[in-house]
């Protein structure tokens, strides 16, 4: 008898779980099982590793558990008994579903939160705020977290392993130069830098070197891009931070006035972009420039190591906007006709088309116009300011001022002038050293992290005041005084040892960095309610929790409902950048593959466009979650949110709102692309980028919108390629697998969905018919409850209608994401009720992601 | 260095060497491997370098008028002269990848940019035994954007690239400081997993199931790294000797505009990385954009990018040339040098290393990514000609990678959307 019980997967063992007295289960249930189910798994023959052949059930054995709830599961969707094997009498297959959905709520006892580690991203996110540090990236080449169906922090994924740990070294290593490493040493050598024009370097228009490499002439004082209108030494980089003396050649040329021209010197870090604008460089001081001959000027100044000294002219009368480029050649096509008519003769031929612009920026458009001006032949009837060929020239300008033929007319300054010329540049010192830029900072960031030392504190008591401090931080729980005293006791073994007070912080911050408690989660085991707020952080905000948060879980205020409400919605995401928002929905839906796809170059859609998609779904999740929208939104939503461009192109959305930028856009509801079911990053990311795949549609519809995900298709079965659609449709091809009937039970719940989708392309755009074929599509089929649907339109129907499955299985994920595992299935009873009571009282997504952190399976996840 | 006390790092160590800056030497050790130096182990080492410009090369003047044995090269790549029988070109072969200036690095990715490229790959399997899997190097940098890399992780990513030639020296050849630092940052990185292992100690005994087996996970990594850590610090403190004759860098001319002098001198320290066996796989990215070169004395018409889009502009095709065949003459020193080495089993250094140069951009001024023109030298390869393939054809670009990844001593079928080869024309 007692043989009989042993209803399992075949190869396993029990654990420790209490031994139980087996329930029997009711007799016409027994009779279902006998007629319908044990042909092929009875004992001898198991199929699957599943016998049925049993009389009764230890419902406190886990894995009879789940066990049962696979037979549930596979009865409940139609999977199970096979298409050609003898169906059970409805009456009894609801009767079967009922009891064992029963004996499994009351037998699964709520889960718990296994120990784990963060994921990258959390790991990432908690050393940002950790140390105030927003711009930390883990390194290149960190080993990257398992993706288990489409989560990235799942506890079976998150494994620890060699190279993952080497690159937690190396990441505390540098976190711990960061903040207690001075590269600046007191010794350094004497520099003196001597250079000519020829060193100078020239852009576009920056500066032009003439008179045979003796002059460099600057002629726009444009503060924008300093490739522009700037020129700096190309060669000399100064080596140790101090005070050095700047010493310039400089003098005027072609001066239009008696004002001194003013030269700016600022320094410019040498491998800063040449796209930089010229005023974010530190200024050094302004020399004036008063003879055209010319003349030695100097000033002293600060330079820091990796600078170099570049010129402005400040004063120019040029510069590189549309107005300063009209004004300049207004004057000149005034006073010289024959300059206008060779512009006219580049710019509006009288036969022929006009070079494009682009081709003529820089010296290149000067030299053109030289030529045109030397033409015998040039005709100079239009060379008038009114004429039409002026107004085309004029235009063009205007049109391509500051990229392009502001840079083009620089070059006739350098003939004509003014301009303002350097000869030479020499830097000499440093007279005395200063701290570098880099040093400075990394004293301010060690200042901020340990605290201020107070007057005459020793170096045990900062230590211990910092400790004391930063500890809870990092563990995310209180911190005893032992643990206190064992830090102080280290860093007093490494001061014996010789080592410096920084030096001892080295190693000590490595050492917390590379702990457990930093890295795991989930190890309180006597203070659990540090664990439900670091949960609670980490859910809501991808972080670690702030003190806020943990002086709720110290005074244990947190297991309060109110105060535990008062936090959630004091964390939730308030902008569409933040972590919850772009983690979770992409985690959730998987659209991961929405990051790498490349759509296929017939579909016309652009980078733009990907690009556009791909933010679509934050924008769309965080908009019904900020406006705590009903759930129904998610499936029928009254906007869609993304650029104009975009809705215009891909949605047909006519009068879209002209703005910028993403915003909402209202929709009739039953709009075609309203809705996760319906929107370009949905349909892309279950796409491969050439064509649909309706099977893959479908299987995502039921995995990450219905929760009911299929099981895995037989190894022997190959895939449907694409290409076999000349000779007919998909359709037909697919109705192979409800004939088979090895693929009949799972197709039959599968592609009904797939087939909805059709009309979505695989960048989502609507179609009516499938290419190459040119057949007209036939969305329409019969869902696996017997609703008979004709397209995409009916499928949103009968998603609304069921909006309980599809809160079902959002909350589902919800928890999944939090709690790092599935919820079992006496939790998954929990949300039920949850989700009913949001829909009964009208409630929205927001209130239901507050009150799913209420529940039992959110907070009972604690040790203890 | 005499007074090291090996235990704990401190104070004996002449504070200097501690403190003064390492720059880039310690910034990416991640890629340097625990491996061994593979002084001895010379046969079959055969090595692989990458050059790809950003703008492409100007095809009329790069690509031979005739199919068949190279006799007149063309003005790009006339600076080559000497090397007609030991290289070879390509034409019309390309990765069918899309268009645009984005999509450039299908150089060595393939049909998608971004994506694992040949270099990784190679490196992956015949670099893993030198200190360096690989090496990116890159010229001419004005800006950087991501993505804008010849050579890509696994995982998709752009690897960092060293412009400065006084990093890459002292990454090849570290000083007794940088020695000194890494000494000190194992030896009390190694006392920092002692203390974490003893320190969870009493959390094993709290722990059970499958919270314990986590914990033990972690642990198991940590004695793991622990060792390694400690194989290292045996081999830490040698001094890796730069060969007879090589002097350091002493400037970094890392201005766009100094493009041309900074690949001169990071050719050089390509050669000095094989030669020392420091690693097998390099790449190095020929970036170009507003830069305006002065060459041969004269101070060309536009920007480098500008030029580019020359629109058959006479002149700025000629500029633009004049660019690209300066790029040929830093390479024509570097397969000079390489010549004059000796390499594995008493061949030239040249003979050991293939020497791939390309691009991902067919035509900048159009943008467009079709008909890559394409160089392979060296590697004791069959050269001498020019392979004219029809660009509608069914050959690509990546047929030739698995050639040389073959070559190499790979087992490879395909590369991105290639799986044939051209074995037939250069094995």
């Amino acid at each position: 008898m007692k043989k009989r019980f042993a209803l399992l997967f075949i190869p396993l063992c029990f654990g420790s779980f209490a031994v139980a007295e087996p329930v029997r289960l009711p007799a016409h249930l027994t009779g279902l099982l006998a007629n319908n189910c044990t042909d092929c798994h009875d004992e001898s023959l198991a199929k699957g590793g599943v016998n049925l052949d049993v009389a009764s059930v230890d419902w406190s054995d886990p894995i009879q558990r789940q066990t049962w709830e696979q037979v549930l599961k596979m009865i409940r969707d139609g999977i199970m008994p096979p298409a050609d094997k003898p169906q059970p009498p409805r009456q009894q297959r609801s009767e079967l579903i009922a009891h064992l959905d029963q004996q499994l709520v009351r037998n699964t006892p709520f889960g718990k939160t296994k120990v784990r580690r963060l994921s990258n991203r959390e790991y990432e996110k908690t050393i940002q705020t950790l140390f105030k540090y927003r711009d930390f990236k883990l390194q290149l080449g960190f080993p990257p977290d398992h993706i288990t169906h489409g989560f990235d922090n799942l506890t079976s994924g998150l494994q620890v392993s060699k190279p993952l740990l080497q690159a937690y070294v190396e990441t505390a290593n540098g976190l711990a130069d960061r903040f207690f490493h001075s590269t600046q040493t007191d010794e350094y050598e004497p520099f003196e830098y001597s250079g000519g024009p020829e060193q100078m370097t020239q852009t576009f228009s920056s500066s032009e070197i003439r008179d045979n490499g003796k002059s460099l002439r600057l002629a726009s004082r444009f503060s924008g891009s300093v490739f522009r209108a700037c020129s700096w030494s190309s060669d000399m980089e100064i080596r140790r931070s101090g005070v050095y003396e700047i010493r310039v050649e400089a003098s005027q040329f072609k001066p239009k006035s008696d004002e001194p021209m003013i030269l700016e010197l600022r320094a410019r870090q040498r491998d800063a972009s040449d796209r930089t604008a010229a005023t974010k460089f530190r200024l050094l001081g302004t020399l004036e420039v008063t003879q055209t001959s010319p003349e030695d000027l100097k000033l002293t100044a600060v330079l820091h190591d990796g600078e170099t000294v570049m010129f402005r002219w400040a004063n120019s009368e040029y510069d590189h906007t549309r107005d300063a480029l009209k004004q300049a050649a207004v004057a000149k096509f005034k006073q010289d006709r024959r300059y206008l008519a060779a512009w006219q003769d580049v710019l509006a031929p009288k036969k022929g088309k006009a070079p494009p612009s682009a081709s003529l920026r820089g010296m290149n458009g000067h030299v053109k116009a030289q030529e045109a001006y030397r033409k015998p032949e040039l005709d100079l009837a239009d060379a008038t300011l009114d004429s039409e060929r002026t107004k085309k020239v004029l235009d063009l300008f205007a049109r391509n001022s500051t990229q392009c033929f502001c840079d083009t007319w620089a070059h006739l300054i350098f003939e004509e002038g003014p301009c303002l010329q350097v000869h030479g540049l020499e830097v000499i010192g440093p007279s005395k050293i200063v701290d570098s830029l880099t040093e400075l900072a990394r004293r301010q960031r060690k200042t901020e992290l340990l605290g201020r030392r107070n007057e005459g504190e020793s170096d045990a008591l900062y230590l211990n005041r910092f400790l004391r401090r930063f500890l809870p931080q990092a563990f995310r729980s209180e911190v005893s005084d032992q643990v206190v005293e064992h830090y102080a006791s280290k860093a007093k073994v490494l001061w014996g040892k010789g080592a410096s007070f920084d030096e001892s912080m080295h190693v000590m911050l490595r050492s917390i960095l590379l702990h457990p408690r930093f890295l795991h989660r989930d190890m309180n085991f006597d203070a659990p309610e540090y664990d439900l707020a670091s949960r609670l952080s980490y859910f809501l905000t991808s972080g670690p929790p702030d003190s806020t948060l943990l002086a709720a879980a110290r005074s244990k205020a947190i297991n309060n409902d109110a105060e535990l409400e008062k936090h959630v919605k004091r964390l939730l995401p308030r902008s569409v950048n933040d972590p919850f928002v772009q983690s979770f929905p992409k985690q959730w839906l998987n659209t991961r593959s929405l990051d790498f796809v490349m759509p296929d170059a017939k579909l016309k859609f652009s980078d733009d466009d990907l690009r556009y998609a791909r933010s679509e779904l934050k924008y769309f999740f965080h908009e019904i979650l900020k406006g705590n929208r009903p759930l129904t939104d998610f499936i029928d939503p009254d906007f869609c949110y993304t650029t104009t461009k975009f809705a215009e192109k891909h949605y047909k959305i006519k009068n879209a709102p002209r703005k910028k930028g993403y915003l909402k856009i209202p929709i009739k509801r039953g709009h075609p692309h309203g809705g996760l079911l319906a929107m370009a990053p949905t349909m892309i990311a279950t796409a491969n980028g050439v064509d649909t795949q309706p099977v893959v549609r479908g299987v995502w519809l039921l995995e990450h919108v219905i929760g009911r995900p299929p099981p895995e298709p037989p190894k022997d079965v190959p895939a449907l390629t694409p290409d076999i659609r000349g000779a007919t449709t998909p359709r037909e091809l697919l109705t192979q697998h409800t004939s088979e009937p090895k693929c009949a039970g799972c197709h039959q719940l599968i592609d009904p969905f797939g087939f909805a989708f059709e009309n979505y392309n695989a960048v989502g755009d609507w179609r009516n018919k499938w290419p190459k074929i040119n057949k007209k599509i036939d969305p329409s089929s019969r869902l696996f409850d017997g609703t008979a649907i004709q397209g995409p339109a009916d499928l949103r129907q009968w998603m609304l209608k069921n909006i309980d499955i599809f809160g079902q299985c959002l909350s589902e994920k919800l928890m999944t994401y939090a709690l790092g595992r599935e919820p079992n299935y006496r939790e998954r009873a929990e949300l039920r009720t949850v989700v009913q009571n949001n829909i009964k009282n009208g409630q929205g997504f927001r209130e239901l992601v507050i009150d799913l952190v209420k529940t039992k399976t959110f907070r009972a996840s604690s040790k203890g | 260095m005499a007074n090291r006390n090996r235990l704990t790092g401190f104070r004996q160590v002449n504070r200097r060497h501690l403190l003064k800056g390492l720059g880039a030497a310690l910034a990416l050790p991640q890629f340097e491997t625990f491996g061994e130096l593979s002084q001895d182990n010379v046969c079959s080492t055969r090595n692989f370098v990458a050059v790809g410009t950003y703008l492409g090369w100007h095809k009329p003047a790069f690509v031979p008028a005739a199919d068949g044995a190279l006799r007149d090269l063309p003005p790009t790549l006339k600076p080559l002269d000497a090397f007609k029988r030991k290289m070879s070109v390509f034409s019309g072969l390309d990765h069918r990848a899309p268009n645009g200036h984005n999509a450039q690095s299908n150089f060595m990715c393939g049909q998608y940019p971004g994506s694992y490229s040949l270099d990784q790959m190679i490196a992956e399997e015949i670099g893993q035994q030198s200190r360096f899997g690989s090496l990116q190097l890159v010229a001419g940098s004005g800006e950087t954007s991501p993505g804008k890399a010849l050579s890509f992780s696994k995982q998709g990513t752009s690897l960092p690239m060293i412009a400065r030639p006084t990093v890459l020296y002292r990454k090849l050849f570290p000083t007794a400081d940088d020695r000194a630092r890494a000494e000190y940052l194992l030896t009390t990185g190694s006392s920092v997993l002692d203390d974490v292992l003893e320190d969870s100690k009493s959390l094993q005994k709290i722990l059970s199931g499958d919270d314990r087996d986590k914990l033990d996970e972690y642990l198991t990594a940590v004695r793991a790294v622990e060792k390694d850590m400690g194989k290292h610090l045996k081999t830490v403190h040698e001094v890796i000797e730069p060969p007879t004759g090589a002097t350091a860098p002493e400037t970094d001319p890392i201005s766009p505009s100094l493009q041309i002098e900074a690949e001169n001198i990071l050719f050089d320290l390509m050669v000095l990385a094989l030669q020392s066996r420091s690693t097998r796989v390099i790449s190095l990215f020929l970036d170009g954009l507003g830069q305006v070169f002065s060459l041969d004395g004269r101070k060309l018409g536009s920007g480098y990018h500008g030029l580019s889009h020359h629109g058959n502009d006479p002149n700025m095709i000629r500029d633009l040339v004049a660019i690209e065949s300066a790029h040929m003459h830093c390479l024509a020193g570097f397969l000079n040098k390489l010549e004059s080495k000796q390499g594995a089993n008493g061949k030239s250094l040249l003979d050991d290393t293939v020497v791939l140069v390309g691009t991902g951009m067919g035509d900048a001024s159009r943008h467009s990514n079709r008909d890559l023109s394409t160089l392979v030298a060296g590697g004791g390869l069959k050269h001498g000609f020019h392979h004219k393939f029809d660009p509608k054809g069914e050959t690509l670009l990546g047929d030739l990678y698995v050639s040389l990844q073959q070559h190499l001593g790979m087992e490879a079928t395909r590369f991105s959307n290639a799986s044939r080869n051209l074995n037939h024309i250069i094995l």
